[in-house]
């Protein structure tokens, strides 16, 4: 397997809580000044990939009137919208039966996208969708924008636009390591030990890689098999608790 | 690499003056430059975007985050930077900056074969443990480079430093290895098993390469010099043996496999004569059939060949 302990991955995407809250907040203290300074936030981005901030219009006008203008997200908020992006990145990829390690990749790339920019910035519907595509190609799953764009009922244009910021955000570091192969043989395993295989409870490798114990920060401060290991021992405890439900109920 | 927030990132067209066309390769054209602010000489390889309108080439992505895992070895080529630009026609471009070098195991080869000399037993030697340690790297860091060939080796002459380029081919691979396109690497380096139709290969496939260009820098010649899959195949067969299911257990439920005229395996020193007997044992655990019998690249550095060779500045 290619080295995680030797990777890019490791070496400068894990942070501490503290490091990914003060990310957090420098994008958005970032995305709030803009929106003082010229009255909204969505960055143009042009076909050729390159950024620009809306134009300033300050007049006394905009002055007066700024308290009725549009209010910032908070932390809070924003992180919510990224975790409501993240649960339709895997309806995207149930849509189109892509494998798991598409699905892991593109829900990496996306984190880490918002690490350095704020929702207010970038669309989120238009960065995972960059994301899953990026990560179509990375994984040698090519999937043409264009395809993934009717897949969807979006215009694939926004895909290209903006994949080039996206590889910039993650700076070309494309190789990303998602333990999920080995947890779906152990999830496997744990069904049948507990339930049986023709229970109704199937644990769902989607919400362990999107939801986990800390939806927002897990993949980013703890190393991808630890990741699974606190989500999957979290799934196994309830299950567990459903058993012994059932049991009592019998 | 442009960074959130940031001002003024400056352009490939800014940031360098463009010296001299030094190459081309699928995706676009290779120039050697001068950057501008510091006056250091590099090399540009540029990336049409939107070709087929899908955006960054595959390979050039795969290239991009391969080497920002690999670059930090002596023996891969450094990547820079990725820098973006327009040409003539206002079209998006990339460029690829990195660190430039003089010229490549082809030219150097080429330069002994013009002049009738022939490349000193050390340097062989040195050069090889190079290349050996290189692909050890990749291979350590989960990456199969599947078009090792002389071309894509980068050579400092004054120093004799040895880098592997060009790794729009290569891919982080998996366990278990899955099945990978056959439609891959220079006809002449490629491994048999590749040319038989195999879709589940590693490692090996390096090594094989490998081998065959210890055996060019020896000749000055290429080992294997087929024209097609099948005459590639018989070049194999007439030197190492028509393989059968006693040396290579499997080869005959190959996709590709098909009755071969039999012939029986030749020593390497017949192709390799000017080759000393621990340099041709080397040289046939490279070529073994069976890929899992062949030597790894992390064995090859500790090969016996390579014993009277001072190794502190490699």
């Amino acid at each position: 397997m290619a080295d995680f302990q030797t990777s890019t991955h490791r070496a400068k995407w894990i942070f501490s809580p503290q490091q990914l809250v003060e990310k957090y907040r420098a994008a958005n203290q970032r995305a709030k000044q803009i929106l003082e300074k010229c009255g909204a936030t969505l960055m143009e981005v042009d076909v050729n990939g390159s950024l620009s901030y809306p134009e300033p219009h300050m007049t006394a006008k905009d002055s007066a009137e700024k308290h009725y203008r549009t209010k910032p997200l908070s932390i809070e908020e924003e992180q919510c919208i990224k975790v409501f992006y993240e649960n339709k990145l895997q309806e995207v990829y149930n849509n189109f039966r892509f494998p798991h390690k598409i699905q892991a990749t593109a829900l990496i790339y996306f984190k880490r996208f918002y690490l350095q920019w704020s929702v207010m910035e970038h669309q989120p519907k238009h960065i995972m969708l960059t994301c899953v595509y990026a990560a179509c190609k990375i994984e040698e799953n090519h999937v043409s924008a264009e395809e993934l764009g009717k897949g969807i009922s979006q215009d694939h244009q926004m895909i290209l636009n903006n994949e080039m910021i996206v590889y910039q955000s993650l700076e070309f570091d494309l190789i990303v390591y998602a333990p999920y192969r080995s947890v779906e043989g152990f999830i496997n395993d744990v069904e049948v030990c507990l339930v049986g295989p023709d229970a109704a409870v199937k644990l769902c490798l989607g919400d362990l890689l999107v939801m986990g114990s800390n939806p927002e920060t897990a993949s980013l401060h703890m190393q991808g098999n630890s990741v699974m290991l606190v989500m999957t021992s979290l799934k196994c405890s309830r299950l567990c608790k459903r058993q012994q439900d059932l049991k009592l109920i019998k | 690499m442009e960074k959130p927030g940031g001002g003024g990132v400056l352009s490939a067209k800014e940031a360098f003056e463009k010296l001299e066309k030094v190459g081309e390769g699928t995706y676009g054209k290779v120039y050697r430059a001068r950057e501008k602010a510091t006056g250091k000489i590099v090399a540009l390889k540029k990336t049409r975007l939107h070709e087929d309108e899908e955006g960054v080439p595959p390979t050039t992505l795969r290239e991009v985050s391969i080497l920002r895992m690999l670059s930090r070895d002596p023996h891969v080529v450094r990547l820079m930077d990725v820098k973006q630009g327009q040409n003539k026609e206002g079209k998006t471009v990339l460029y690829l900056v990195f660190e430039y070098m003089d010229t490549d195991l082809k030219k150097f080869i080429r330069s002994f074969r013009q002049t009738g000399q022939t490349v000193p037993p050390q340097t062989i030697k040195s050069l090889m443990y190079q290349l050996c340690k290189g692909v050890a790297f990749c291979h350590g860091h989960g990456i199969l480079h599947r078009d090792l060939k002389p071309h894509n080796l980068l050579m400092d002459p004054k120093t004799m430093m040895l880098k592997i380029a060009d790794l729009g081919l290569a891919r982080a691979f998996t366990v278990p290895i899955k099945k990978y396109t056959h439609e891959i690497l220079t006809l002449w380096y490629r491994a048999p098993e590749v040319l038989l139709g195999a879709t589940h290969y590693s490692m090996a496939v390096d090594i094989w390469s490998v081998g065959c260009i210890f055996a060019e820098l020896v000749t000055k010649q290429a080992l294997f010099p087929g024209d097609s899959e099948l005459q590639q195949l018989l070049h194999i067969f007439r030197l190492l043996g028509t393989p059968n299911e006693d040396v290579w257990p499997g080869v005959s439920k190959l996709m590709n496999w098909h009755e071969y005229p039999q012939w029986n395996p030749q020593s390497l020193s017949t192709a390799v004569p000017s080759l000393d007997e621990l340099g041709l044992d080397l040289l046939s655990q490279m070529l073994k059939y069976e890929p899992s019998k062949r030597i790894s690249a992390k064995k090859a550095m500790e090969h016996a060949y390579f014993d009277d060779l001072d190794k502190r500045h490699l």
